[in-house]
């Protein structure tokens, strides 16, 4: 493994690969290019299942319509208008994708059940349409076409098998920049938790449609090809079952794996090619292989093979060190220009909402200025909660106003606050489980990063120099919160007070203005709290960042906050100094209730 | 003759069945927040067995329906234990992909045992059509209508009166309080899966007569899943009104369209759904939970 650090010796052995394998034809002879162009094909139809199901884990049965679109529009466009295959090819992939994103929108409202059925609603039109529409499609019997029609140039089999691979080679390559850039952790991010990445700024809408739009592309690439190596297109090919083979390819190469996306089609394409013999048996092995890997292998082989590898190979897990010593620097550099203490930063007048019958705030108020730390507290169902949930957009208050950085934010949408400079952390905490730890903080930065879909996929300079930029800044971060040792652990492998400390990295990561910490010492152990504690001084302290923390453990309360806001039934019932509220008469009948 | 009364009277027939289908879909949903994908294969199930009671043992209809409810009952309490029961921590997507995988096993294993020879159900019933003020109808399809109002009506006195279909209603509102009051929830979840896959199993014993029996027949009452979001997935009335909506519409479309819009307007339909109102006519609408 060592020998494929450097990037020149990747090179060489990736070159080296590709010449062999398009050589390989020369000694195996017509059958294995052949199946060797098919699994080429697969390869392609599975990154694009994996970035879309693995990564941005959206559930589609849609692929093999995709697939089919791809394949058609290459078909027609070159047998019957003439156009030439090398720019009939990306005309179908990008139409493909516009389709992709139109079938993608449902993913916007609804989720697993309902996107398959509605997917399932899309391969069957699709394929209903392929039949039906004869004379563009040439019906149930199937669309002959030639390379001589298509326009490719004078390939034979062995040169088209060799345009697969370099093709092939291409969408790994892309599929493997994605991964690494901002559009591949955003996809990650959603899978792993919607409410976590949406507060670090994705726009799930956005990418949930870009998810499916890069599926549509790569099945239409895979669409393209597939009419270049075929004599006739079946519009059989491009139904419900095929999806299902499609995704098996995932299933059993491994889910949220590049590796696997390979393994997968290697693996399920030309085995059953060599039984050939079997023919009749194809579709119960198919079936079978699917249920005993979901039950038994649920990860595939790339994930058995990694596992393997992790057992066998790795280090012992560190014991987890409660780290209670000073906090060092906390290297960030704010876009923002502090903000003075004298500036309001957040503003919260009269909110109201109401549950049913349930007043859950009831007028609810407070501002924060700049650089302060603002406890919010209360009994249990004071409504604390709540009143975050209203900051942060998730639930739209009945009446009031919220008013942060001059900015109305009841205009706006969950995504848009840690462009603004409002963050939050969750009372259990959310991590994105799957990803490691120093991606989680690079999400974090996500509404900072500019580089777009084609700059990621390209790994153009410009995106590359701000992923790594990225990346060095995350692992400042997470050393200053002493993860830095953890940064490649998956991030759900950590012990709970580090994944407390996790999130508020990644919440810093989004360099924001004001932090708002609901319960985050909840869990902690002493050591680890008078950490934590620290942490907000060094935050406040050096970034000048406010914080509004939800607290029920009162010395941690009065041993941090400048201010408190008491919530009780919804309503504001006191506000000011620890000193003024631990006294206010009414804050402790609220908490002890009435002297008899 | 006007057309329209007697589309809408064809239409309630073939909605019955996909009623039936959806009816399944709906109680296997609410009770363990699965979609069934494999409930075509216990509708083709359903179907081969009444070939082989009524065609092959010349079992009369009746107990011939028995039969066929118990066998597909066996065959969704099968697909239970291996395509939900061992994934149920797993993720959705894991789960439907599960019971993908055992419908396509068993419609292989039942190509493998009975061909691809098309089969039919001799029907009991006159398919001479009788004239009800300018509608025409078969005393088939009347047979159909009337068996799946028998069959629903027997539905909703099980889970009004029986201590099972109490279970099974308590199962659904609350696994945990089920389960405190004493009774097996993983005994439920297979009961209700045997319950949803029967009720299918009838529907493709109904509908064999009218369209023949392949291994493809499932495919067929797919509109079944349509009726479900129609009717919110959780509803059994929505699961009903669905069933007849779909098949009435997609009559009308199948004329007044086209004849190949037939097959899609029933995704129509869902898309038209999916977009507008995901929550389905009787489904309460999601609300957003942090």
């Amino acid at each position: 493994m060592n020998i494929l650090q450097s990037p020149a010796s990747r090179l060489i052995a990736i070159v080296g690969l590709l010449l062999a394998l398009a050589a390989s034809p020369l000694v195996l002879g017509s059958y294995a290019l052949h199946i060797m162009s098919m699994v080429g094909i697969a390869v392609i139809l599975a990154l694009g299942l994996n970035l879309l199901m693995g990564y941005a884990g959206q559930v589609s049965l849609a692929n093999a319509a995709f697939f089919g679109i791809g394949a058609y529009i290459v078909a027609i466009l070159g047998n019957r208008y003439g156009v030439p295959y090398w720019v009939a090819l990306p005309l179908a992939a990008f139409a493909t994708a516009g389709v992709g994103f139109v079938v993608g929108l449902p993913a916007l409202r609804v989720s697993s059940h309902y996107l398959a059925l509605a997917t399932l609603a899309f391969v069957w039109t699709v394929q209903v349409v392929l039949i039906d529409w004869s004379s563009m499609t040439g019906g149930s019997p199937g669309f002959n076409t030639t390379r001589e029609g298509l326009k490719i140039g004078y390939l034979d089999d062995h040169m088209y098998f060799v345009v697969i691979l370099l093709v092939t080679a291409l969408m790994i390559w892309i599929a493997h920049n994605l991964i690494a850039s901002k559009v591949g952790r955003a996809f990650m991010a959603i899978r792993d938790n919607e409410n976590a990445a949406e507060i670090m700024g994705v726009n799930l809408a956005n990418y949930k449609t870009l998810a499916f739009a890069i599926n549509a592309f790569f099945c239409a690439v895979a669409g393209g090809l597939h009419t270049g190596l075929v004599s006739f297109i079946d519009p059989y090919e491009f139904g419900l079952w095929p999806s299902i083979w499609h995704l098996l390819y995932i299933v059993v190469g491994g889910l949220g794996s590049i590796l696997g996306s390979i393994l997968g089609p290697v693996v399920l394409v030309a085995l059953p090619e060599l039984l050939r013999a079997f023919a009749e048996y194809r579709q119960l092995f198919f079936a079978l292989v699917l249920l005993l890997t979901l039950i038994f292998m649920p990860q595939g082989i790339a994930g058995a093979v990694r596992g393997y590898f992790l057992r066998r190979f790795a280090a012992p897990p560190t014991p987890v060190v409660a780290a209670a010593g000073a906090v060092k620097k906390i290297e960030l550099q704010s876009r923002h220009p502090r903000a003075s203490s004298q500036e309001v930063l957040l503003e919260v007048k009269d909110l109201t909402l109401s549950f049913g019958g349930l007043k859950a705030l009831n007028g609810a108020h407070l501002s924060i200025r700049g650089g302060e730390i603002q406890a919010l507290i209360g009994p249990n169902g004071a409504g604390k909660t709540t009143f975050i949930n209203s900051l942060t957009r998730v639930y739209t208050p009945d009446t009031g106003a919220i008013v942060f950085r001059g900015k109305p934010l009841l205009e706006m949408s969950s995504h848009d606050l840690a462009q603004l400079g409002m963050v939050r952390t969750f009372q259990s905490v959310r991590l994105f489980s799957k990803m490691s730890v120093i991606e989680n903080v690079m999400v974090g930065m996500h509404s900072q990063l500019d580089q777009g879909v084609f700059a990621s996929a390209l790994k153009l300079p410009s995106a590359r120099r701000e992923n790594a930029d990225a990346r060095a800044r995350a692992l400042t971060l997470l050393q200053s919160m002493d993860l830095a040792h953890l940064a490649e652990r998956p991030a759900g492998s950590l012990s709970f007070g580090q994944q407390r400390h996790l999130e508020m990295a990644r919440a810093l990561a989004a360099d924001p203005m004001l932090l708002l910490l609901d319960e985050p010492a909840s869990g902690l152990s002493k050591g680890e709290i008078a950490h934590l504690l620290e942490i907000m001084r060094t935050i406040r302290k050096q970034l000048g960042v406010a914080i509004l923390v939800i607290e029920h453990n009162m010395n941690f309360v009065m041993d941090i906050a400048d201010h408190i806001t008491v919530l009780d039934h919804g309503e504001v019932i006191a506000s000011g100094t620890p000193q003024q509220v631990q006294q206010d008469p009414i804050v402790i009948e609220a908490y002890l209730g009435k002297a008899a | 003759m006007d057309l329209l009364p007697q589309l809408i009277v064809s239409g309630i027939a073939a909605g019955c069945l996909y009623a039936l289908v959806a009816i399944g879909l709906v109680l296997i949903y609410k009770a363990t927040d699965i979609v069934n994908f494999a409930q075509g294969e216990s509708v083709t199930v359903g179907a081969y067995m009444g070939w082989l009671m009524v065609a092959e043992f010349q079992m009369p209809y009746l107990p011939a329906m028995v039969m066929v409810m118990v066998g597909s009952a066996l065959v969704g309490m099968l697909v239970e234990r291996i395509a939900y029961r061992p994934l149920i921590k797993s993720p959705p997507f894991t789960v439907i992909l599960a019971t993908l995988a055992i419908g396509l096993l068993i419609t292989n294993i039942i190509r493998l045992i009975f061909q691809d020879t098309p089969r039919n159900i001799p029907g009991v019933l006159s398919t001479e059509p009788l004239e009800f003020g300018g509608v025409l109808i078969t005393p088939e399809r009347l047979g159909i209508m009337f068996s799946v109002v028998v069959v629903v009506i027997l539905l909703m006195l099980f889970f009004r009166f029986s201590k099972l279909g109490k279970a099974m209603r308590a199962t659904a509102q609350s696994q945990e309080a089920a389960s405190l009051m004493g009774i097996s929830v993983p005994g439920i979840f297979s009961k209700t899966w045997a319950l949803g896959s029967a009720l299918g199993g009838i529907a493709g014993m109904l509908i064999a007569p009218l369209v023949g029996i392949n291994t493809e027949l499932g495919g067929v009452l797919i509109p079944g899943f349509v009726a479900a979001i129609v009717g919110g997935f959780t509803s059994i009335p929505g699961a009903i009104v669905g069933g007849l909506l779909v098949g009435v519409l997609e009559n009308l479309g199948g004329v007044y369209v086209s004849s190949s819009f037939k097959r899609v307007t029933s995704f129509i339909i869902l898309i038209a759904v999916l977009m507008i109102r995901p929550a389905g006519l009787f489904g309460k609408p999601p609300r957003k939970m942090v």
